[in-house]
């Protein structure tokens, strides 16, 4: 027990000193994030405060509706954190450089696999809880709970937690004794994401709203009796959303019972983990490895080196490095669900008239852009800090490194084309504006998608992670956080500018030429300085730093 | 000739000095090595060197001509090792050279190509990704992609990291044979034995400055026939005592 309480000193330490000896420029960045990170928390309070307190007040259905909206937070929030566990486990769990020192100190096995599972808990959980936690709080408030309940539900919470990170590693164990660990975690990673995207996709298309809507119920108390059933009844996450009722409806025997079915389960697991701790996952870091005879290829016969031009030489050196890393590729998926629902939420707009549809033409040209934003930030954003070790080797080559980057530019810019020209023109189609408007949106999101992969590809390089265990470790840094600012400061900014045009074309008001041309100067300019400033600090500062 | 010559230059990384007015001199066809212990200035003296930083301050000059980051025919004619050998994971060692050949669209000779491929017993291996290689396989890649093009000046840095026994006899003997054509060397490195085989001259850094430059010949005459290993402890331990 002492060795791990060592390595969770140590782990603390560690977390200090990231903190404690960081320069000025990463403090302030640290504190950034933590601002953001309380204005979010402090958001998903408010917001969840004034919609709890809202349905409370709704009359017959309030109280129901109040706990089957607890049971599906509780439920999703469940099954998210075994999906997260899992992937964490792989990459926590099987770290073989920290194993490599851990496995080397006269420490028992099992107290290692217990210091890496407390990691896994951590670091599964806390994304989770930061839009869970001020959730159930704003329950506890609305519903004027005591600090005794909110201690019993905080615990019961701790519990469900417990389970389901439990469940996930336990999965990842069993995969990773039965398959080979690197390939997967890739293999667990790539089908998350699909799955994610699919059932994300299919859970739109099957209209929730609907089942909010009374009148899709022939009878009110069929509609009562949907509302009243528990949400996976034999499920932790509804014991914990029955321990809320419990002390809503003042009846502490409800709460006892769920509080000791978590406890008993969460022992239950905890028992079985150990066996999982000290038999599999010991056998699955030094097991034997099958070797497998692999067919070579014919080295001498038939060999040339081809040179080619340094476009295509760059060109195919990206697009080989994206389609060998399925992490990357697999971000099409997303795009793809998301431009999916994306359209199918404009397909179901009330839009009749003229005037509505230009309206939302135009704010479309925002969310087209916001999507552009995202997808620079999955695979242009991330580029700078994926390279970054590599870039001693760029800097080292006799390549101009203003050609270097527009080949990156011209490398990156049809992911953003393809996309933002397509849902442009199908949105514009089912939207049913004219000819000139269609066009002129059309140029814009062109005009977008070309300043969006200059700044992307820039604060990449201006801001990069050059440590990470993943992608989402970059998309999520500070540089990332930045970049979706910047990007949506520059949409709002863009919009507004086109706004005053645009509501003279909806009012048939006559234009006054000058007006118009400083409009559209305007808005070409924040267009240029975005993309410009950007890219100038970039490329002076690869000039100057990177090595 | 000089064929590299280094004046003045100054470098900081956030606030701290790196390196402080050095300047030495390397003639064409000489093996240079540059010794101190960690956090010297070395690997930062060779990326100035190999264009890949930029001084703050001072100049550096190669074939005559003034380096920087941008100096696109002179990086041409350079090979460079660095301490760390990073390269793209997911290319096999096959793409890699390939694209590195493409960059510098030289013609290759197949049967040298074929010749380092042997030496460096990555036959094996060339059609695998790199993620697959060892550190020492990765570093005979680079080597690989160095020896293969033949540019006029080396610089490597800790070139024997993670390289057999057998890599490193060979690669002592090829770097003699390439100073013999003419070609010049600037290497980096820790291993007293390994600057006392090659190197035509030294240079010691230390705190970013460099303590002296001399031709091995001349250094051994003025510490009356001492090894490299006990000139170079006696220097680091003379400017130890006096700080």
């Amino acid at each position: 027990m002492n060795n791990i309480f060592l390595f969770l000193k140590l782990q603390t330490q560690l977390f200090i000193n990231s903190f404690k000896f960081a320069t000025k420029t990463e403090k302030l960045r640290s504190l950034f994030i933590s601002f953001i990170a309380v204005i979010f928390f402090i958001s998903v309070f408010i917001i969840s405060c004034q919609v709890i307190f809202y349905i409370s007040t709704l009359p017959v259905i309030g109280s129901l509706f109040t706990i089957r909206i607890l049971g599906i937070a509780f439920l999703a929030s469940f099954i998210m954190l075994i999906f997260s566990s899992l992937t964490v486990s792989l990459s926590t769990l099987y770290n073989i450089e920290d194993l490599h020192f851990f496995y080397s100190l006269p420490v028992k096995h099992s107290n290692i696999f217990i210091f890496k599972f407390l990691l896994v808990i951590l670091y599964s959980c806390w994304t989770i809880l930061l839009i869970l936690l001020p959730f159930v709080l704003a329950f506890v408030v609305v519903k004027s709970l005591s600090i005794y309940n909110f201690v019993i539900i905080s615990f019961a919470i701790g519990l469900k937690i417990f389970i389901a990170v439990s469940i996930g590693g336990m999965v990842a164990i069993v995969l990773s004794y039965l398959f080979p660990i690197k390939r997967l975690k890739n293999f667990v990673l790539v089908f998350l994401i699909i799955l994610t995207a699919v059932g994300y996709t299919l859970f739109r298309f099957a209209e929730p709203e609907k089942l909010l809507d009374v009148d899709r119920f022939p009878e009110l108390v069929q509609y009562l009796d949907f509302m009243s059933k528990p949400v996976a009844q034999g499920i932790p996450s509804w014991w914990v959303t029955e321990i809320f009722r419990g002390f809503m409806i003042k009846q502490t025997d409800i709460v006892v019972i769920n509080v000791l079915k978590l406890v008993l389960v969460a022992f239950i697991t905890f028992v079985i983990l150990r066996m999982f701790g000290e038999k599999l996952f010991y056998l699955t870091l030094f097991r034997k490895t099958k070797i497998y005879a692999i067919k070579e290829k014919e080295i001498y016969g038939n060999f040339e080196l081809n040179t080619k031009p340094l476009f295509a030489s760059v060109f195919g050196k990206e697009l080989k490095l994206l389609l060998r890393e399925p992490m990357q590729w697999v971000q099409l998926v997303v795009v793809l669900a998301l431009t999916i629902i994306y359209l199918f939420n404009i397909r179901r707009l009330p839009i009749q008239y003229e005037y509505v549809r230009i309206t939302v033409a135009f704010f479309n040209l925002g969310g087209i852009m916001f999507i552009l934003s995202a997808i620079v930030l999955r695979f242009v954003f991330v580029q700078p800090s994926l390279e970054y070790k590599m870039f001693w080797l760029i800097k080292s080559l006799p390549i101009d490194i203003k050609k270097f980057f527009l080949t990156k530019f011209l490398v990156y810019l049809p992911i953003l084309l393809v996309p933002g020209t397509i849902i442009v023109c199908i949105s514009n189609i089912m939207i049913g504006i004219g000819k000139t408007m269609s066009f002129i949106s059309f140029l814009i999101i062109i005009l977008s998608c070309v300043v969006l992969t200059i700044a992307g590809y820039s604060l990449g390089i201006l801001f990069p992670k050059k440590e990470h265990k993943d992608i989402g470790q970059i998309e999520t840094s500070f540089g990332g956080l930045l970049f979706l600012l910047l990007s949506l400061s520059y949409i709002v900014l863009s919009l507004s500018l086109l706004a005053d045009p645009v509501r003279k074309y909806i009012m048939k008001h006559n234009f006054d030429k000058f007006d118009l041309f400083i409009h559209i100067l305007l808005f070409l300019l924040i267009n240029f300085v975005y993309a410009f400033s950007t890219g100038h600090y970039a490329l002076k500062r690869f000039i100057k730093e990177y090595a | 000739m000089n064929l590299v010559e280094i004046k003045n230059v100054y470098k900081s990384f956030d606030s701290k000095e790196v390196l402080k007015n050095v300047s030495f001199n390397v003639l064409k066809g000489e093996i240079f090595v540059l010794l101190g212990p960690n956090g010297a200035g070395k690997t930062t003296t060779v990326k100035i060197l190999s264009g890949v930083l930029e001084p703050d301050k001072g100049e550096v000059y190669i074939f005559g001509k003034k380096m920087s980051v941008l100096s696109i025919d002179i990086k041409r004619l350079i090979g460079y090792l660095p301490d760390e050998p990073y390269v793209y994971s997911k290319l096999t060692g096959r793409e890699f050279i390939e694209f590195i050949v493409s960059i510098y669209r030289m013609p290759i000779d197949i049967k040298k190509y074929n010749f380092f491929l042997g030496q460096f017993e990555l036959k094996d291996v060339i059609n695998k990704p790199i993620e697959m290689y060892s550190k020492g396989m990765k570093q005979k890649l680079l080597l690989l992609s160095i020896f293969i093009r033949e540019p006029e000046l080396f610089i490597f840095d800790e070139p024997l990291i993670g390289l057999d026994p057998q890599t490193i006899s060979f690669f002592k003997q090829h770097i003699k044979k390439l100073a013999k054509e003419g070609k010049t060397v600037v290497l980096c490195t820790h291993i007293l034995e390994l600057a006392e085989q090659l190197a035509d001259k030294i240079a010691i850094i230390y705190n970013g400055e460099i303590l002296f430059c001399e031709s091995q010949v001349r250094l051994k005459d003025k510490f009356k026939n001492q090894t490299l290993e006990e000139i170079y402890l006696s220097v680091i331990n003379k400017i130890n005592q006096n700080s």
